[in-house]
């Protein structure tokens, strides 16, 4: 069944049909969520109510976009709200308190102790996984939000409070970042495994935007 | 390179949309003598393009099943609550779950015509502290609404505590329950599955009237009425104590209609519709 049958099945209540949705981007949609978290256990419920407000949305979902187009966006979307939330209520509070001892921006789970993390994966997306985690945080969430929930420099300049000239350049130094790990990760080389390099040629970008 | 920094930005911006022309023609003079670029931009191009690769971690696998979970119970489309979840909206927060766990509850999932899961009989003989209810057991009480109309005479105040708490009572609605159609129009409000608009006014809760009831005038501006672009509908702008009395007030109007959907948000502003 194509994604838009399932869609479509989905819209009229069908859950098993949804169930397959969920399955299909149930992985990116963690992997985005759990980054922008920095944290594993929040980044499932975030996953979980991005879902569920999908399922919730699906009446109004036009299919302008592709469900998974359409999904990335809303767990963005969450995760942008849950940090707006977090951020709120660290400002409101003094300091940290006994009960709350989390930090407002905690550092990210080490993914690599979880058994999980070995599970397989293109080299190439291993080798990212890897180099985001080792980004600084507002550098792993702006490039997460642009290439994991495909915002528009735009709505990432709304998302994240930021005029779109800085949007812009943090977005290349983020890439500069990572690209700079992935050179010094000694299980990574830029080397041409991949057919896709020597295809390359000038001028054949096409934005994404 | 001197200068190669700004080169550098416009290869990263390049990989998400066209440059300017200007831009477009000097980063391709400066690639043609760079090396050091050519090879960014080759590099940058694969990070890009690895994105499109699994990123781990793989979600846990209790994610799916936990997802099901609550869509079993949860029926597609913006949260729907009748009147009496509208008391609650002034609590704030702690109201909002009550009306989310009522959602959850099946409470809201009863369809035209279909007896109610759990009976007023079950709920009222809950010795107080007590916060279960067992599905199915007993007739549907003779207050549920039988029509899928949100009628705001048909819930009585009195069922409230009851009702918040059956609210934590979950799954007590079989899978095959279709959702209840909404009666009003809900055209002028928006949900996109996580914000609740009005004209572009994210709200936490919208009503939808079928006519302002009588006495409005006490509780809104009526001259502070404002008109939807789109669908040409008259909205108020209001607290959630505003709603709360507005609805107070539908309820004792026989022919007032009444419809409310609420999101999770917490702007503390809400809307108004008159339905057209
Ligand atoms: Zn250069």
């Amino acid at each position: 069944m194509t994604e838009q049958e399932l869609v479509e099945k989905s819209k009229q209540g069908d859950q098993e049909a949804f169930e397959q949705l969920v399955r299909d981007n149930q992985n990116r949609v963690y992997a985005l969520t759990a980054r922008m978290a920095g944290d594993r256990e929040e980044g499932a419920d975030l996953a979980q109510e991005a879902f569920l407000r999908a399922w919730q949305g699906l009446p109004a979902f036009q299919g302008g976009s592709s469900f998974s187009t359409w999904i990335y966006r809303l767990a963005a979307n969450v995760c942008i709200d849950y940090l707006r939330r977090r951020r709120r209520r660290w400002a409101v509070e003094s300091g940290p308190s006994l009960d709350d001892s989390e930090e407002a921006w905690p550092e990210p789970a080490d993914w690599k102790q979880d058994p999980q993390y070995r599970l397989e994966q293109a080299e190439l997306g291993r080798a990212v996984s890897r180099g985001l985690d080792a980004l600084p945080e507002y550098q792993r969430r702006i490039l997460v939000l642009r290439e994991l929930a495909g915002l528009s420099y735009q709505e990432i300049g709304q998302a994240l409070d930021l005029d779109i000239g800085t949007v812009k350049s943090r977005i290349a130094r983020a890439r500069l970042a990572l690209r700079k790990i992935l050179l010094e990760d000694g299980n990574f080389s830029f080397a041409p495994p991949s057919k896709k390099t020597n295809e390359k040629k000038k001028g054949e970008h096409h934005g994404r935007l | 390179m001197e200068g190669c920094e700004q080169y550098a930005e416009w290869i990263s911006a390049r990989l998400d949309g066209p440059l300017s022309p200007e831009e477009e023609r000097a980063l391709n003079a400066h690639l043609a003598q760079c090396p050091d670029c050519q090879a960014l931009e080759k590099d940058l191009k694969t990070l890009h393009e690895a994105f499109s690769e699994p990123i781990g971690p793989p979600a846990p696998p209790e994610l799916l099943p936990g997802v099901m979970e609550r869509v079993r119970q949860t029926a597609p489309g913006p949260r729907r609550v009748r009147r009496y979840q509208v008391r609650t909206l002034a609590g704030l927060a702690a109201c909002l779950a009550i009306c989310f766990g009522l959602y959850h509850s099946g409470w809201l999932r009863v369809p035209p015509g279909t007896a109610a899961p759990q009976s007023a009989d079950s709920v009222e003989g809950l010795p107080d502290g007590v916060t279960t209810a067992p599905p199915d057991s007993g007739p549907a009480p003779e207050e549920m609404p039988e029509s899928k109309q949100i009628s705001p005479a048909s819930a009585s105040n009195s069922d409230l505590p009851a009702y918040i708490d059956s609210a934590s009572v979950d799954g007590t609605v079989a899978d095959d329950v279709e959702p209840p159609e909404a009666t009003l129009s809900l055209r002028a409000a928006q949900f996109d599955g996580a914000s609740l608009t009005v004209s572009g006014h994210e709200v936490d809760a919208v009503c939808t009237l079928s006519q302002l009831p009588q006495g409005a005038e006490e509780i809104l501006q009526i001259d502070a009425a404002l008109q939807a672009a789109e669908t040409e509908q008259v909205y108020y702008l209001v607290s959630r104590e505003q709603l709360d009395a507005l609805m107070d007030l539908a309820q004792a109007q026989e022919d007032v209609e009444a419809e409310l959907a609420v999101s999770e948000s917490e702007t503390g502003l809400c809307a108004v519709v008159l339905q057209n």
